[in-house]
């Protein structure tokens, strides 16, 4: 099955309210399909009160309506599922279908395709595999259409059993290195892979990065990523080299997890930003499409948040998606 | 918000110093000092709750029961309904009335609970339908006759209302109760519902209250600029003279000052932009203590530390602390003020008497302060503590030990560090001793004795500090300043026999070590770490790769007795030694005798396989330079030079050379390295040679030919 055309976006948030800017993103833009992140499955200690527990696969960050929607936007479904959780249930697939039918049939979805997001590897491929055919079968083969995210270096493995995937040309790196450079987008790494592009035995689609991170380091260990902290701040850092900032002096942020009391940046902590310009997406684009021709028919962007987007001009939105119109 | 900072102590007592250098990875010091906020202050809403109706139904009722009934934990528990059924029985109707609904308020919150199943529309609109009826039927009971439980009807109330999409009845709930709500913890939970529109509406501080009250740190973090600076702090006094959040923010500031001087990078600018910040709060905390308000107590004592920090005259910051001290304050308040005069005062005051005598008094207040505390557990060093818990470890470890170290007091120092890892491992999550303190774990496991600096300090002593130290413990010795801490020290019996024979033993002293030994109790040595490896038979030769080692099965069951064993052979050996060169017989039995002694101290060694007779893990793990400079290995390789001159037999001399030229090339080379692996190498075709395989030992044809000694 040939994947969709048109333009797209990820909506990667735990509660579905949107600005003004993010709708005029969607009209200003006219996307098509909104690739929807309903909930992530991971595996959870479960204590057996007092006998020795196990870990457990569980729906996490669960979308909450904080308004309607009220879009006329396609809706794919989109759950994203740790690899470790493929060996801990057998019927893991069918859950996760039946909690996304009675999810979208609750909050009025209409929905004709699920995607799965899934880190697998090698050693977990042959349980993704065999979930990916019980939802298959799940969704009832052509009735409903089943896609994938791939991620590069999936591409030496065998295709996954879906009917289409969607290359994920953000996260490239790794983050937790301090000496990765940009962990969002390495031409070089995309490089690397690109070759395997043409033989891939499976029709893709892609989704390029649209946002920044800003990645928190004690030493040489990653800490954290940091979301609202402002590094023009020049009070509280100073920069040190390409995307490189030191920590001037000593204080705290507030931290998604309450459990910390806040997370304390030190003097002598570096931050590094990741941003990946327009212009590298294009370069990575343009070197895509000699590979893999018909690839940006549909063009996902990473993902629907006014804070990430407004980086870019909309020119530059415009030239990422651009040769799928 | 804390911050280790490891330093060197200055110490002439270098042994110790040199551990104290290393540290315990599992000590906390150097923590912030300052705290007039409690950054753990949670309100226990299920304690309260719990203990509430255990009160209410006279105390019949355990914990776990009372817990059931509160979290309707189905009808398969046998304590499901044992209040209800208490309060049916006594017709108490009210009460019954209560559990009834409060069971229909679990039921609604428990919509979710299985997350695969996500709720239908119908589930969802019968769940708001069951928050509305919760949230009429508790409406009307405030309605009505007030009793001993309308507080909670307010509780109840305002979750209906804030469950079924009652926005506006919140506030109107709240406003009509707010005066009969008389339990903190109730109180807090109703305003929780309010807080989050209290910031979107303005009322920051309303909100900063609350989250103060309610131990909510990163909401009340969130609500402060990203760096708080003098400035940020005046214009809160501006506006609030009275803000409750000025515990807090003062607190966030000078600690975050107090970890800009120390960061490990040094950075001029930054120490300069600080210290200027500090010397604007010193005068803006001047003012505001002179102002007026109820919090003066909190600007003196900030306006000292700020002084601190800024490297002031200690004498000066100490008056400024008991200026502090002489205004009315909080308990918290005046606590911190407390704690810092009696840092300042360890790190001047003369070491006297006058000193001890309130040290004692201070010390004695800062343990019983840290053990009333609530702890929380550190995911970091893996314990439980509180601020002063980490007061007591700074003022010990950081300023107290090194000081007694340097007057060559090492007792005093090591009797100081039991006091501040005593309150620490009684509340460790590894510590499974009778605790001081009311412990929040159970855990058994990882004797945590043996981990702890004040051991490490046992374990590197002199052996006759040591004799001193169990001396002080057992009140058979020690200052009157010593004799006061005994009470908060952990003494056992057992676990410092033992030290001190292994000691002894490494000192060659087995007989007085057999003393001890012979005090250890044998169900204590269960709890030893390293009892497994006592297991291992001293006989094998170490140098003798495929079996070097060899657990004997006669000590499986009781492998303790191995140090006694091991002490008398010893014993025996080197007396048979001794009389053989007194008589300058060294012959053959001298030989034999020596290599058995030099076999049986390489496996004690730290490197042998039975190490466990006379080190404990830590000192094993070591670098090789510590192995070097061991006694048992000097001792080893000088028996077996001895049995090497005193029988020139083809077998003695092949384990003689093979023994002295594994220790040469692994822990000390000696200068005839080279000698001993060409007479080794010279002696492989023998019979003994070729029995004892010399010409396959990889080890000695890569030295023999690496080094070009081939002939």
């Amino acid at each position: 099955m040939a994947p969709h055309s048109g333009n797209a976006v990820y909506y990667w948030r735990t509660t579905w309210q949107l600005s003004e800017k993010e709708r005029d993103f969607l009209k200003r833009n006219s996307v098509q399909r909104i690739y929807l992140r309903l909930f992530d499955v991971t595996n959870i200690y479960e204590d057996n009160e007092g006998v020795e527990g196990r870990l457990v696969p569980t729906p996490q960050a669960t979308l909450h309506f904080n308004e309607p929607y009220d879009l006329t936007c396609e809706v794919v479904p989109v759950v994203y599922i740790t690899d470790d959780c493929l060996l801990a249930d057998s019927m893991l697939a069918e859950k996760v279908v039946t909690r996304v039918a009675q999810f979208c049939e609750t909050n009025d979805l209409l929905w004709n395709e699920l995607q799965i997001d899934c880190d697998w590897r090698k050693s977990t491929r042959n349980a993704y595999f065999s979930f990916l055919e019980k939802a298959r079968n799940m969704l009832g083969v052509g009735k409903r259409t089943l896609s994938a995210t791939i991620r590069l270096h999936q591409f030496s493995q065998p295709a996954p059993p879906v009917d289409y995937g969607v290359l994920m040309c953000y996260n490239t790196g790794d983050l937790t290195d301090k000496k990765t450079l940009n962990a969002i987008l390495s031409v070089r790494e995309v490089r690397s892979y690109s070759e395997k592009l043409k033989d891939y035995p499976l029709p893709l689609t892609v989704a390029y990065p649209v946002f920044s991170w800003k990645r928190l380091f004690r030493g040489e260990n990653f800490v954290a990523l940091l979301r609202d902290t402002d590094i023009d701040d020049t009070t509280s850092f100073s920069k040190c080299g390409e995307g490189l900032y030191k920590v001037n002096r000593s204080f705290s942020t507030v931290t998604p997890d309450p459990s910390i009391f806040g997370l304390q940046l030190f003097p002598g902590d570096t931050v590094r930003y990741d941003f990946v310009p327009a212009d590298t997406v294009l370069l990575v684009k343009q070197l895509l499409e000699t590979q893999y021709a018909g690839l940006h028919k549909q063009v996902i962007i990473y993902s629907l948040n006014e804070r990430d987007f407004s980086k870019y001009t909309q020119n530059e939105i415009e030239s990422i998606y651009a040769s799928c119109k | 918000m804390r911050l280790r900072v490891f330093t060197l102590l200055a110490s002439s007592f270098l042994s110790v110093s040199a551990v104290y250098a290393c540290g315990e990875e599992g000590r906390v010091n150097n923590c912030y000092m300052f705290s007039t906020y409690n950054r753990n202050e949670q309100t226990r809403y299920i304690e309260q709750n719990v203990s509430y109706w255990k009160r209410y139904t006279g105390n019949r009722f355990t914990d776990e029961q009372v817990l059931a009934q509160l979290n309707n934990s189905g009808s398969e528990s046998t304590d499901a309904n044992l209040l209800l059924n208490y309060l049916k029985g006594k017709g108490d109707k009210n009460g019954v009335e209560y559990l009834e609904k409060l069971k229909a308020v679990k039921k609604a919150a428990k919509l979710n609970e299985n997350r695969w199943n996500y709720p239908t529309k119908e589930e969802l609109v019968q769940n708001r339908k069951d928050w509305t009826e919760i949230y009429n039927f508790a409406a009307n009971k405030l309605k009505g006759k007030r009793t001993p439980l309308s507080n909670r009807y307010v509780l109840m109330a305002m979750r209906g209302a804030f469950y079924s999409g009652k926005d506006d009845a919140l506030g109107q709930i709240w406003l009509s109760n707010v005066k009969q709500v008389h339990e903190k913890d109730i109180a807090a939970q109703c305003q929780g519902y309010l807080a989050s529109n209290w910031i979107k509406t303005g009322w920051t501080e309303k909100a900063r209250d609350f989250y103060i009250k309610t131990g909510s740190l990163n909401d009340l973090r969130a609500t402060f600029p990203q760096v708080i600076t003098t400035k940020t702090i005046k214009d809160i006094f501006d506006k609030y003279p009275e803000s409750k959040s000025f515990p807090y923010v003062v607190q966030d500031f000078l600690n975050s000052s107090f970890s800009n001087l120390n960061a490990a990078e040094k950075n001029s600018k930054r120490d300069s932009l600080t210290k200027i910040e500090l010397v604007r709060f010193v005068k803006f905390s001047g003012t505001a203590a002179t102002a007026g308000t109820t919090q003066s107590a909190l600007w003196l004592s900030a306006r000292a530390y700020a002084m601190y920090l800024l490297g002031a005259d200690k004498k000066q910051v100490l008056k400024a602390l008991q200026d502090a001290q002489k205004v009315k304050s909080t308990a918290r308040v005046a606590y911190n003020t407390r704690c810092l005069r009696l840092i300042c005062s360890a790190e001047v005051e003369n070491i006297d008497a006058k000193f001890e005598a309130m040290l004692t008094k201070e010390l004695t207040w800062l343990r019983n302060t840290a053990a009333k505390e609530k702890c929380y557990y550190d995911y970091v060093y893996y314990r439980f503590r509180n601020h002063y818990t980490d007061v007591m470890d700074h003022v010990v470890h950081d300023i107290l030990v090194p000081r007694y170290i340097e007057l060559q007091k090492p007792v005093t120092a090591a009797i100081l560090a039991n006091v501040a890892n005593e309150l620490n491992e009684t509340q460790s999550a590894y510590n499974a001793r009778c605790s001081l303190i009311k412990r929040d774990s159970t855990q058994k496991g990882f004797n945590g004795d043996y981990r702890t600096d004040v051991f490490r300090m046992l374990d590197t002593m002199s052996t006759e500090s040591v004799i001193n130290y169990y001396k002080v413990l057992t009140a058979l010795g020690g200052t009157p300043f010593e004799q006061s801490l005994v009470p908060f020290c952990y003494s056992n019996n057992s676990y410092l026999c033992d030290i001190i024979a292994t000691k002894l033993m490494r000192e060659f002293q087995f007989k007085p070590a057999m003393e001890y030994l012979k005090k250890v109790d044998s169900k204590y040595v269960t709890e030893m770490n390293s009892l497994p490896y006592m297991a291992y038979s001293f006989t094998p030769e170490f140098w003798v790769y495929r079996n070097r080692q060899k657990v004997d099965p006669k000590l499986q069951k009781k492998p303790y007795t191995n140090k006694m064993n091991f002490c008398k052979q010893m014993l025996k050996l080197e007396d048979a030694v001794a009389k053989a060169q007194q008589k300058q017989k060294l012959d053959a039995k001298y030989a034999e005798n020596s290599y058995l002694l030099a076999k049986a101290y390489i496996q004690a060694s730290p490197k042998g396989a039975c190490w466990a007779l006379t080190n404990y893990s830590w000192s094993v793990t070591q670098d090789s330079a510590v192995v070097a400079d061991n006694a048992y290995i000097k001792r080893a390789a000088s028996l077996l030079r001895s049995a090497y001159s005193a029988d020139t037999g083809e077998e003695n001399m092949v384990r003689c050379l093979s023994g002295l030229f594994f220790l040469s090339y692994n822990y000390s080379p000696s200068s005839d390295q080279d000698k001993l692996a060409k007479l080794l190498w010279k002696l492989k075709d023998t019979p003994t040679g070729e029995a004892r395989k010399i010409n396959k030992c990889d080890v000695l044809k890569h030295y023999i030919t690496g080094n070009g000694l081939l002939f």
